[in-house]
C-alpha cells in the first residue's frame, strides 16, 4: 500500500465512514445523510477519498444478504483502478468470506483473471498479493470452492513462476495444519504443502552441476533456484512452528498430545521431501521437528532423521546440527536402548548418524563411538 | 555496581565516587533549585574558613555522586583560583578533570590555580597525571587528555610521560572547550508555533484553543494514550475550538484542518454517539468538510 497525505475531504469521509460502520449512527435520524455521503464518496474522483469511503462499503446495505453484499463489493472491486482502494475492498471482502464463500470465490476469479499476468499476480503491491492469496488459500482448504483450490494448486505446483504466490500460500497454510485443525482441512493443507515441496525439490535437483562451487548459472536460473529453496525453507518452517516445537516463547516445548499423532503422520513425508534438498537450514529445521515429534514413535523419527542426514555429511559438520543431534542420540541410548541396541533398523540408523557426526569431527560423537565400539562392532 | 568505581574521588581523607555521565551538559531548566544552591556554595567556599571549607568539600566528596552537581558547583565561579585551591585535593583525584560532564569546568579551575602560582607545580602535575590515567582507563578520547596536559606550563614538567605529551602539543595546546551547552532540553513544536512563524494572524482565544486541541489530538493519536480521560479532554478541546473558530471572522485553513482531524478522531470513539452533545458537532464538522475541494494524495 502506498502512503498518502490526507486532505480535508478524505479526512471527513474517513470520519463519516467510521460513523457509517456503527449501527447506532446508521439508525439515527442522520443515518441516511451519512450513508448518502459515503455512497457519493465511493465515486469521488480522488482515490484517497474513495479509499476512505470503501472501508464502510460493507455497512451500506444492511438489508441485503451476504451473497448480494459480496457481489456489490465485487462490482466495485473489479471496476476500481487504484491499488490502495482495491486493497481496502479486498479487506472488506475477506470479512465476508465465511458468510458467502462461493460469491467471494467468484469475485476473486474475476479479479485474478483481470489483474494477473502469465507470471501471476502483480508484485507491485505485496500487501494486495498477500490479501488475495490468504483469502484464496482459506477458500481452497476450508470451503473447496470452484476457483480457489485450482489456482492455489497451480501456484504451489509451479513455484518458479509463482514464487511470491507460492511463498505466501505456504505461509498461510500454517494456520490449517496445526495439530488441532479439522482433519479434512489439515489433510488438504498438507497435500498443498507436499505439492509445493515436490515442485521446489524438482527444480532444485534438476541439474546437480548447478550446485557445484564452480557453477555460475545465469541470473534467471539462480533466481529460480533461490525461489525453490525459499519455498522448501518456508514449508519446513511452517511445519516446525505449527507442531509446537518452537515452544511457547519461554523455551518450554508444547507438550505432545493425541492430536499430534495425525499431524506427525502427515508432516513426516513432507519433511522428508524437503530434506532431500540437503540445504543446511532446511535440513536443520527438519531435524528439529523430527526430534520434537520423536516421542510419538521413536523408531519412525530415528529412521527419518537418519534418512534426512544421509547422503550429505556437510550438515553433520555444523555446530548447530551437533548441538541438536548428539543430545538426541544420548537420550535414545539412555531411554530407548531396545531401539538403538537391538532393533536391526534402529541400530543401523543410530550407527549411521553416529558415524556421520564422528566423521565430521564432532568430539561428542567420537567419544560415543569409542565408548560403544564393542557394542556396534 | 560491584568492585571499584569508575570515577573515584577523594579529598581530606574522605572517599567517594562520581556516577557515569555522557557529557550532555548542564541544563538551565532542570534542577534549578539545586543549581542555585550549588552556585551559592561555590561563591561562599573561597571566603570560608579553612576548616569550614574542608568540611564542606569532605561532605561533597562523600555524598555527592552526581556529575551534574559537581558541574554546577564549578560552573562560572566568581573566583576560579580561590575555588580551585579549595577543591584542589578533589581535583587531584583525577575524576573531576577527566569525567565528560565535569572536565572543562574542572580544567578551568586547575588552570586558574596553576596560573595563580599559589600551589606547587607537582600538585598540578599530579592532578593531570591522575586524570590522564583515569581517562585512559575509562576510554576517554585524546582531546580531553591534550586539553588537560595543555594546562601545564611548557617547561619544568618532572613527569617524563607528561613532559613528552606536552612537548607533542607544541606552543599552541588546545584551549579548554567551553562547557557543552544543554542538549537535553526541548519543547514540543506545535502546529500553532508553525503558523505563528509563518505570520498567520490569530487572536489569543484562537491560539489558545488551537494549541490545546493540537496537543490533546496528538496525545489521542498516539494509540498508547487513548484512555477515556484523553477522549474526554479531546471532546472538551474540540467543542471549545469549534465554538471559538465558529465565532471568528476568519480562521486559517490549517486550523480548519486541525478541527476536521479532531472530528475524525472522535468519530472512532465510543463516546461519540448520536445522543451525545458533541456527536452532532462532530457530524456537522465532517459533513461540512466532505464537500471541501481539498483532498489528499498518494505518495508515489
Amino acid at each position: 500500500m502506498k502512503a498518502w497525505i490526507p486532505g480535508m475531504r478524505d479526512m471527513a469521509i474517513d470520519g463519516l465512514s467510521a460513523l457509517a460502520r456503527r449501527p447506532d449512527w446508521r439508525s439515527a435520524s442522520d443515518g441516511e445523510v451519512i450513508i448518502s455521503r459515503i455512497q457519493d464518496a465511493l465515486d469521488d474522483e480522488n482515490p484517497v477519498v474513495r479509499m476512505c469511503a470503501a472501508q464502510a462499503i460493507g455497512s451500506l446495505h444492511p438489508d441485503v444478504d451476504a451473497a448480494e453484499r459480496v457481489r456489490i463489493i465485487g462490482d466495485r472491486l473489479n471496476n476500481e483502478p487504484h491499488e490502495n482502494v482495491q486493497d481496502v475492498l479486498l479487506g472488506v471482502l475477506a470479512s465476508a468470506v465465511t458468510e458467502a464463500p462461493q460469491e467471494v470465490d467468484q469475485v476473486l476469479r474475476d479479479f485474478v483473471t483481470e489483474s494477473a499476468s502469465t507470471n501471476g499476480l502483480p508484485e507491485t503491491d505485496d500487501h494486495q498479493l498477500d490479501l488475495v492469496v490468504d483469502i484464496l488459500t482459506f477458500l481452497a482448504v476450508t470451503q473447496e470452492t470452484s476457483f480457489a483450490p485450482s489456482v492455489v494448486e497451480q501456484w504451489v505446483a509451479a513455484a518458479p513462476r509463482f514464487t511470491a504466490e507460492s511463498l505466501r500460500a505456504v505461509q498461510s497454510l500454517r494456520d490449517y495444519i496445526t495439530p488441532d485443525a479439522e482433519p479434512d482441512v489439515q489433510a488438504r493443507a498438507f497435500q498443498l504443502l507436499m505439492t509445493a515441496a515436490e515442485a521446489a525439490l524438482e527444480l532444485w535437483t534438476r541439474n546437480p552441476e548447478e550446485h557445484g562451487p564452480e557453477s555460475r548459472p545465469p541470473a534467471t536460473e539462480t533466481a529460480e533456484l533461490e525461489g525453490a529453496l525459499r519455498v522448501a525453507d518456508s514449508i519446513v518452517d511452517q511445519i516446525y512452528f505449527a507442531s509446537g516445537a518452537s515452544g511457547n516463547g519461554d523455551d518450554d516445548l508444547v507438550a505432545l498430545d493425541s492430536t499430534h499423532a495425525q499431524f506427525a503422520t502427515r508432516a513426516f513425508p513432507v519433511l522428508a521431501k524437503c530434506a532431500c534438498t540437503k540445504a543446511g537450514p532446511v535440513l536443520h529445521r527438519v531435524v528439529e521437528t523430527l526430534v520434537y515429534l520423536g516421542p510419538l514413535d521413536e523408531k519412525r523419527a530415528l529412521l527419518a532423521i537418519a534418512d534426512a542426514v544421509a547422503g550429505d555429511y556437510s550438515y553433520a559438520g555444523d555446530r548447530l546440527a551437533g548441538a541438536k543431534v548428539i543430545p538426541y542420540l544420548k537420550n535414545l541410548l539412555a531411554n530407548h536402548r531396545e531401539l538403538v541396541l537391538f532393533d536391526e533398523q534402529g541400530v543401523a540408523a543410530f550407527k549411521h548418524l553416529l558415524s556421520a557426526f564422528a566423521s565430521a569431527g564432532n568430539e561428542s560423537a567420537l567419544e560415543m563411538a569409542f565408548t560403544f565400539a564393542d557394542v556396534f562392532r | 555496581m560491584s568492585g571499584a568505581h569508575q570515577w573515584p574521588i577523594s579529598a581530606y581523607g574522605c572517599n567517594g565516587y562520581i556516577e557515569n555521565g555522557y557529557g550532555l551538559g548542564l541544563s538551565p531548566y532542570t534542577n534549578e533549585t539545586e543549581q542555585k544552591m550549588l552556585a551559592a556554595l561555590s561563591a561562599a567556599l573561597p571566603d570560608a574558613s579553612i576548616a569550614t571549607a574542608r568540611t564542606a568539600v569532605s561532605i561533597l566528596v562523600t555524598r555527592m555522586h552526581s556529575a551534574f552537581g559537581w558541574a554546577a558547583l564549578m560552573d562560572r565561579p566568581n573566583d576560579p583560583a580561590g575555588l580551585g585551591r579549595i577543591l584542589l585535593p578533589a581535583l587531584e583525584s583525577g575524576a573531576l578533570l577527566a569525567h565528560p560532564d565535569t572536565f572543562s569546568r574542572a580544567a578551568t579551575l586547575l588552570k586558574a590555580v596553576a596560573q595563580a602560582g599559589s600551589v606547587s607545580p607537582a600538585q598540578i602535575e599530579g592532578a593531570v597525571g591522575k586524570a590522564v590515567d583515569l581517562a585512559d582507563t575509562n576510554g576517554i578520547g585524546d582531546h580531553v587528555k591534550d586539553v588537560l596536559v595543555g594546562c601545564l606550563g611548557d617547561s619544568d614538567i618532572s613527569n617524563l610521560g607528561l613532559a613528552r605529551h606536552r612537548e607533542r602539543l607544541g606552543e599552541s595546546p588546545p584551549e579548554i572547550p567551553p562547557p557543552i551547552p544543554t542538549l537535553t532540553n526541548w519543547t514540543p513544536w506545535s502546529l500553532v508555533d508553525h503558523l505563528r512563524q509563518q505570520g498567520v494572524p490569530m487572536t489569543e482565544e484562537i491560539e489558545s484553543a488551537a494549541r490545546t486541541l493540537d496537543a490533546v489530538l496528538r496525545e489521542a493519536q498516539n494509540g498508547r494514550n487513548t484512555t477515556p480521560d484523553t477522549i474526554a479532554r479531546l471532546i472538551a478541546a474540540f467543542m471549545t475550538a469549534s465554538e471559538v473558530f465558529g465565532e471568528a471572522e476568519a480562521v486559517a485553513p490549517r486550523l480548519q484542518h486541525l478541527l476536521v482531524s479532531a472530528a475524525r478522531q472522535l468519530a472512532y470513539a465510543d463516546a461519540t454517539n448520536p445522543d451525545s452533545s458533541h456527536g452532532l458537532v462532530v457530524l456537522q464538522v465532517l459533513n461540512d468538510a466532505a464537500e471541501d475541494p481539498d483532498a489528499g494524495s498518494f505518495q508515489e
